[in-house]
């Protein structure tokens, strides 16, 4: 109650001062005349009067003082007019604020944005109950090959697995198929998951809307019920909870939605390196009647199969425990035999994996370029400090105590980083916007990011350490200045300078010392790009349209229908003007095993990836034929045996030639009705390997075979033509002619998919490389800075030195040095900090070593040769000083 | 002569308005002239400490303050004792007499 009244009536002061005031004079007045009347009627003269009161109870203007500073409004005044103070001195020197306020705007905006980012991918932790424990299962052989376990292997774990509780609490599979709906711009693509019952049981996660299957939901038969996700409950349905009971056509069945997951639920992500989590998840019985992969053992399909550890029990225990099951069921199934081992993987490093070590690496050279900002501004607040040293010691001349004055340039530093706090925001925002734009598919929650309220204390709490790095420093040196000297003038001043230089360059030498890290690792990065980018991919890459369509189901289900489409499609792509050919590729990512007559029966049969092509594909991604003869157009007919690639020729056979020799190898396409039966024919030629989809790894054996023998049910196109960027708009008319119902499942682009992935080489490396570049420019402005202060300190000791006859290139030589110095040193400590942090690099570089020779030598020479330029430049202005005027100066 | 100090004894110079007020409304010169003749010159009060007293004690509901002629004919804010003012003079009153009391016993003891 009194607080309240306390506080009403300081505001009400504060906002009518000028009535208090007028009531305090008032009744001081009334105060002290009623005092002098007093004395007055004792006999005593009026000015005799007015005197003694005065001895009495001191000026009027001391209790007003008295009066004013005792209540609470008094702090929030003279906050205020520091304030207005700090403001009106910002703006009179606008260009040292403009580049104070941008300098730090940048660096908080930009760590804000990474630290969002890295906040969603790397802090925030799975959505799933005590997700430590959640572990992905792979089979892997002798020779350190790894696969998904099949669903029969699931279900034959599943029914081993319950007396080894303690290890392990339960299995889940999950199945993974693309489904499409119609959306605005033609047909929408998206990921069901298939999953086993349980599922949800074991992630640990209920329904946010809604709820997850019922066991009578889950038997085989019952009618197709699914759980949406987050994303596709925003995007399709605008999170209109209406959403629930709706029915949709997944792959035209009839489906109706019983929940939603909680956001961030989105497991699992089949799209390896990339980001395309499940929009919606079926029991698995309703998948498998249709496909007759999940009947097959040792099918490594589009699967993932999950286990959950015991309470206590660590992956070891869980891998032995897999192990034991393993070995029991092996000799029900010898021709699996060599599977033989069991690998289990957290599922955060699954999702995660690829994107980790670049959001660290981001996120160290993000912090390393705040603090050269705010080394950079402490810099030039410390340059300011000594050009104001004589305001300040007026100031306290004139009774300004220390605590006053140091509060006083706090609060200049802190309008400045405030200033810099809300342009950081600002950036930070339209950062992450372009980032969610741009990483969408590709960065795990990309969809999420945001600036929410955890970047945002984020944002304040960098802001306010700014603040404080920044301002303390100058502060505390500024009001701990020598009063009489400065008031006296230059020429003690300079003294005083001597220590203030070498505070200066220190900081310098640290922010050579950032820029130096961050340059190696931009070095690094460099250097391991330049050497990817020069790998022969084995193929001609330019000019080269690449897209990939899937055909309107059910009028091409059948495989008679799907061909004649491709057909036309590669009749109507390969006749437009100014393409050269035309040709399709299908085939999984996942490879098959290729068997052949007198393999040893203790050895695993290799494993090549299968591909269905057309006639022209040679010809259209020009790789060399090395042995026997390509496919003809006769082949496609009536196909009369494989092509491989020389990879797959040199495992099959040590010597001699492949030509000739019978294969076998099993169909794979699992949503046909032939899936999984054996083609038998013999090599007739061998072609060059290729990097289709990664450079940084060698080339994986292959199989050719014609695309009419296996009809894919969707397929890759390539298209040839110079100028190939020009004649996109034409492939997809051509395509859409055939029939406007087919969809896109790659839009044709030109673009190298060797570089897909937010962590691919040139995103990085140009992040990084943009980094190193505002660091060293940063640290060039701050040598700049403490040589051109230093400069002018010393004017008359250079003119001195100019009138006593030293050369112009001595003096310069003389002011360089004493900038190197500090350079120099923030080099070896820099080199020093490369070599401690290049963990974090190294499993971001290819064929490059962080002890790289041209990188270690050549980066310290380029910061040398910036460092000799931003000192130079001072310096020849001191050599051209007149040492006539220098002298005379103050 | 002591010259009351508001940092060193607040609470005596707030009991001692209090008092003073109960007897009538008056006006910041009449409180100190009073404070004075009545403890015979021992407590003499700066001004400046008096009214923020008096501005304190406002606003913490124990004065009310009105602009009124005073008897030289000029304005001058004339304070009260408010109910909660004359309670925590109660209140005052007692814990002083105890803690008196109490000191008292100790220097006689």
């Amino acid at each position: 109650m009194s607080i309240w009244r306390n506080f009403i009536v300081g505001v009400r002061t504060l906002l009518r001062r000028s009535d208090a005031e007028r009531d305090l004079d008032a009744e001081l007045r009334h105060y002290y005349g009623s005092a002098i009347d007093a004395h007055v009627r004792q006999g005593l003269s009026p000015a005799e009067a007015a005197r003694r009161v005065r001895a009495d109870m001191g000026s009027m203007e001391a209790a007003k003082e008295v009066v004013r500073t005792g209540h609470w409004e008094a702090l929030v005044e003279s906050v205020a007019r520091d304030f207005g103070y700090a403001f009106r001195t910002l703006r009179r020197a606008p260009v040292f604020t403009v580049v104070a306020i941008l300098t730090l705007g940048l660096g908080i905006g930009s760590s804000t944005a990474v630290f969002s980012v890295a906040d969603a991918v790397l802090l925030r932790g799975l959505p799933y109950r005590d997700s430590g424990r959640l572990m992905t299962v792979y089979e892997a052989d002798d020779n350190g090959h790894f696969r998904t376990p099949s669903f029969p292997t699931y279900q034959d774990w599943q029914a081993q697995v319950a007396p080894d509780t303690s290890a392990i609490d339960g299995l889940a599979f999950v199945r993974g198929n693309g489904f499409s709906l119609p959306g605005p711009d033609g047909p929408d693509q998206y990921i069901a998951a298939y999953v086993t019952p349980g599922f949800f049981a074991l992630m640990g996660n209920h329904a946010m809307l809604g709820r997850t299957f019922l066991p009578d939901e889950e038997r085989a038969g019952a009618s197709a019920v699914a759980v949406i996700s987050y994303d596709f409950f925003l995007k399709r349905y605008g999170a209109d909870a209406a959403a629930l009971g709706s029915v949709l056509d997944v792959d035209s069945v009839p489906t109706t939605i019983i929940g939603v997951m909680p956001r961030g639920f989105a497991f699992p992500n089949f799209a390896g390196s990339s980001w395309l989590p499940p929009a919606l998840w079926q029991p698995v019985s309703v998948f498998r009647g249709r496909q007759k992969a999940l009947q097959l053992r040792g099918l490594h399909a589009d699967s993932r199969t999950i286990v959950r550890l015991g309470t206590g029990a660590d992956s070891t225990r869980g891998v032995a425990a897999l192990r034991a099951i393993e070995r029991r069921l092996a000799p029900l199934y010898p021709e699996q035999a060599h599977w033989n081992s069991v690998v289990l993987r957290p599922i955060g490093e699954e999702l995660f994996g690829t994107v980790r070590p670049a959001l660290v690496l981001l996120t160290v050279a993000i912090l390393f370029v705040l603090l050269l900002s705010c080394a950079n501004v402490t810099n030039i607040l410390l340059a300011r400090g000594s050009a104001r040293a004589r305001e300040l010691a007026v100031r306290t001349a004139l009774g300004a105590g220390r605590w006053r004055i140091t509060r006083q340039l706090l609060t200049e530093t802190f309008v400045l980083t405030a200033a810099a706090g809300v342009l950081g925001l600002l950036l930070a925002f339209a950062l992450v916007g372009a980032v969610r734009h741009s990483a969408d598919g590709r960065l795990p929650f990309a969809t999420h990011l945001t600036i929410d309220r955890t970047a945002a204390l984020f944002a304040a709490a960098a802001t306010l350490g700014t603040a404080l790095v920044v301002g303390i420093l100058p502060a505390l040196r500024a009001s701990g200045g020598d009063v009489v000297g400065q008031l006296r003038g230059g020429a003690t001043a300079a003294i005083g300078g001597v220590g203030e230089r070498r505070l200066r360059g220190t900081l310098v030498a640290v922010q050579f010392a950032f820029a130096l890290t961050l340059l190696i690792g931009a070095g690094l990065l460099l250097q391991s790009f330049r050497r990817l980018a020069t790998v022969p991919l084995g193929y001609d890459a330019e000019n080269l349209i690449s897209f990939a369509i899937a055909p309107p189901s059910p009028k091409y289900d059948q495989p008679a229908q799907a061909a004649a489409l491709y057909r036309e499609i590669l009749e109507g792509t390969g006749s437009l003007p100014t393409v050269t050919s035309s040709a399709a590729a299908g085939g999984a990512l996942l490879p098959t095993n290729v068997e052949t007559e007198g393999w040893p029966a203790d050895r695993p049969p290799p494993q090549a990836l299968y591909h269905p092509v057309s006639a022209a594909y040679l010809k259209t991604l020009r790789v060399p034929l090395i042995e026997g003869r390509w496919f003809s157009d006769d082949d496609m007919r009536s196909p009369v045996g494989f092509v491989i690639n020389e990879r797959l020729a040199k495992t099959l056979v040590s010597g001699g030639s492949v030509i000739g020799r019978r294969i076998t190898v099993h169909r794979s396409s699992q949503a046909r009705a032939d899936f999984g039966q054996p083609i038998t024919m013999p090599v007739i030629g061998i072609v060059a390997d290729i990097h289709e989809y990664d450079r940084a790894n060698e080339p994986e054996p292959e199989v050719f075979l014609p695309y009419t023998l296996e009809v894919w049910p969707w397929m890759n196109f390539v298209v040839r033509a110079p100028n190939a960027a020009r004649v996109i708009p034409a492939v997809v008319r051509a395509v859409h002619d055939i029939d406007p119902a087919i969809r896109f499942r790659d839009k044709p682009s030109v673009e190298e998919r060797t570089f897909a992935g937010l962590v691919a080489p040139p995103f990085l490396t140009s992040i990084i490389s943009g980094f190193a570049a505002c660091a060293l420019l940063l640290a060039a402005v701050g040598l700049y800075g403490i040589v051109a202060y230093g400069v002018a300190q010393r004017s008359r000791e250079v003119g001195i030195r100019i009138a006593l006859g030293a050369s112009e290139r001595s003096v310069v030589a003389l002011v360089v040095r004493e900038g190197l110095a500090f350079v120099l040193l923030g080099a070896v400590v820099g080199l020093l900090g490369a070599m401690a942090s290049s963990r974090l690099i190294t499993s971001l570089l290819f064929e490059t070593r962080t002890t790289d020779v041209q990188t270690l030598v050549g980066v310290p020479i380029l910061l040398v040769v910036v460092a000799v330029v931003s000192s130079y430049l001072p310096a020849r202005r001191a050599a051209k000083t007149d040492p006539v005027v220098a002298m005379r100066a103050d | 002569m002591a010259n009351i100090s508001t940092d060193v004894i607040q609470g005596t110079l707030d009991m001692l308005i209090l008092k003073t007020l109960s007897l009538e409304p008056m006006h910041g010169f009449g409180v100190s002239r009073r404070i004075e003749e009545h403890t015979r010159g021992v407590f003499r009060v700066n001004p400046g400490s008096l009214l923020l007293a008096f501005q304190r004690l406002e606003r913490d509901g124990m004065l009310d303050a009105e602009w009124r002629q005073s008897d030289n004919n000029r304005r001058a804010k004339f304070y009260s004792l408010t109910r909660k003012g004359r309670r925590q003079l109660e209140r005052e009153t007692t814990t002083w007499a105890l803690r008196v009391s109490a000191i008292a016993r100790l220097l006689e003891a």
